[in-house]
């Protein structure tokens, strides 16, 4: 027998199997190998093709291989990112057959931009077009209100960063009311649902403020926070945003767009309320200033009362008087010497007088040596010689006595006669 | 000063350390009357009274949004 024959023969021993059933046999196999169900592998895009289902078909390759992958919709809804011809991927997921084609595939489960190069400058692009439509733009930013009565928190209702912030805000700004907006934060329908929170805290009423936020994780896990939809739908909040994602160095697009930015969410509630310990020691502090200031207004008025006080005319209102007195005085005196003046002057033209008069009293005139002569007979004062006869008796009166005399001779003065 | 106790004992905290603060600023200025000043020095320690008063008095109010979309899902009061 040719050796052909012989091969076919032994062929033709082995069990024949239908084209289904090899083909799950195959699957079988990769089924149950551990490694290929849990598996991560690198590679490029190519023949890439996202369908009208929301699956997405393409190949991994690299320089010698190529691989098969399929990744869903519900998976392809959490990627975070818009996988794309070409770019590197680190993709995971489990290796199966797909038996109508008779091909095996990668399912993937996961998958992330390879490198943060390849992440950067995505995360660039995005950056730089939502920078040049002044998403970013510092002047929009508005001011966090001093004392949020309400703040909207839209972050995951399990987790550590939740309970860090209603603990932080409770405890250092008793009097915010807190309305968490129970939010995806990760993974499957992210985005959609930071959107809808934020529409949604927009909407209620007494709020002041926002945070939108999660705990630290890898930069898959902050994926969300760098969406598009994300970043516009903070950009359109009415009310100011707080972006709080864990991560200590990257920014996220969030960060760049909310109207404040906190490293992690504890930050944010640090950041969203007043401390009420400084707000005391404040109101403490302001107790002294109000007196303080009371007090020296006080003490002005003081000073003023004193002042006026100090003044002479009010400690010895008699100083108003005394000039008056003073004057008074002086004119009182002014009168006695004027007065005093005139009396002299009286008194001495008294005295004159009174000199005078004695002088020219007869008295005076006789003790000056004159005399005054009578006629005897009926005592007639001789003023004239014609008055007396010869003989006839005179009496002669001088200033101590008189004398009796008979008229002898009668002379006629010569001047008289004239 | 009674007046201005009751009328100032409706304000919200911010509104009453805004006040405060005011007052404290035209105190600080010494250019008000003396008897305005003494007014304004009992307003303000009333003032501060309510402050201290609101903030140490109140209790965080926590609440859980309900969404529209699922109107069986109950607020829970999960922080507590």
């Amino acid at each position: 027998m040719p050796p052909d024959t012989a091969r076919d023969m032994n062929i033709m021993q082995t069990p024949i199997f239908t084209v289904s059933e090899l083909t799950g046999y195959i699957k079988t196999l990769l089924d149950r190998d551990e490694v290929l169900q849990q598996v991560t592998v690198r590679g490029e895009v190519s023949n890439f093709t996202s369908h009208r289902s929301g699956h997405l078909y393409f190949s991994l390759k690299d320089q010698a291989g190529q691989l098969s992958c399929v990744c869903f919709r519900n998976i392809a809804q959490t990627l975070g990112f818009a996988p794309e011809e070409g770019i590197q991927v680190v993709a995971a997921g489990n290796v199966s057959v797909y038996e109508r084609a008779g091909r095996y595939q990668l399912i993937v489960r996961h998958m992330r931009p390879d490198g943060a190069g390849e992440l950067a400058a995505r995360l660039e692009a995005l950056k730089t077009r939502l920078e040049a439509e002044g998403l970013f733009d510092l002047a929009r930013k508005r001011p966090l209100p001093r004392f949020p009565r309400g703040i909207g928190i839209c972050t995951s209702p399990t987790g550590a960063a939740v309970q860090d912030m209603i603990r932080i805000i409770a405890r250092r700004y008793p009097l915010a009311r807190i309305v968490l907006f129970p939010t995806i934060v990760q993974g499957e329908g992210a985005a959609p649902s930071i959107v809808q929170s934020l529409q949604a805290a927009a909407r209620c009423e007494g709020l002041a403020v926002i945070i939108v936020g999660r705990g630290g994780g890898s930069l898959e896990d902050l994926w969300a926070f760098n969406e598009e939809s994300v970043a516009r739908a903070i950009f359109a909040s009415p009310l100011p945003v707080i972006s709080a994602v864990g991560h200590e160095t990257d920014f996220t697009i969030s960060d760049y767009v909310a109207d404040a930015r906190a490293a992690t969410p504890s930050e944010a509630a640090e950041l969203v309320v007043p401390d009420q310990a400084e707000l005391l020691a404040d109101l403490a502090g302001m107790t002294g200033r109000l007196r303080s200031g009371v007090l020296s207004r006080m003490e002005m008025a003081q000073q003023r009362l004193a002042s006026i006080l100090r003044r002479p005319v009010i400690r010895r209102p008699r100083v108003l008087l005394e000039p008056r007195q003073q004057r008074l005085d002086e004119a009182a005196s002014g009168l006695g010497e004027e007065l005093a003046q005139l009396l002299s002057g009286l008194s001495n033209r008294v005295a004159t007088a009174a000199a005078t008069l004695t002088a020219l009293s007869p008295a005076g005139v006789l003790a000056r040596g004159y005399a005054i002569c009578r006629r005897e007979r009926d005592s007639e004062v001789v003023k004239s010689v014609a008055a007396v006869d010869r003989g006839e008796q005179i009496r002669v009166m001088v200033s101590d006595g008189d004398l009796l005399a008979d008229v002898s001779a009668i002379q006629l003065q010569a001047d008289c006669r004239g | 000063m009674d007046e201005a106790r009751e009328s100032i004992e409706h304000l919200e905290f911010e509104a009453a350390l805004t006040r405060l603060e005011e007052i404290v600023a035209e105190l600080e200025v010494g250019e008000l009357a003396l008897e305005e000043a003494l007014a304004k020095f009992k307003t303000g320690m009333a003032l501060k009274e309510l402050c201290e008063r609101k903030l140490t008095e109140a209790e965080t109010q926590i609440e859980e949004y309900v969404t529209e979309e699922e109107p069986g899902q109950e607020a829970e009061p999960l922080f507590e």
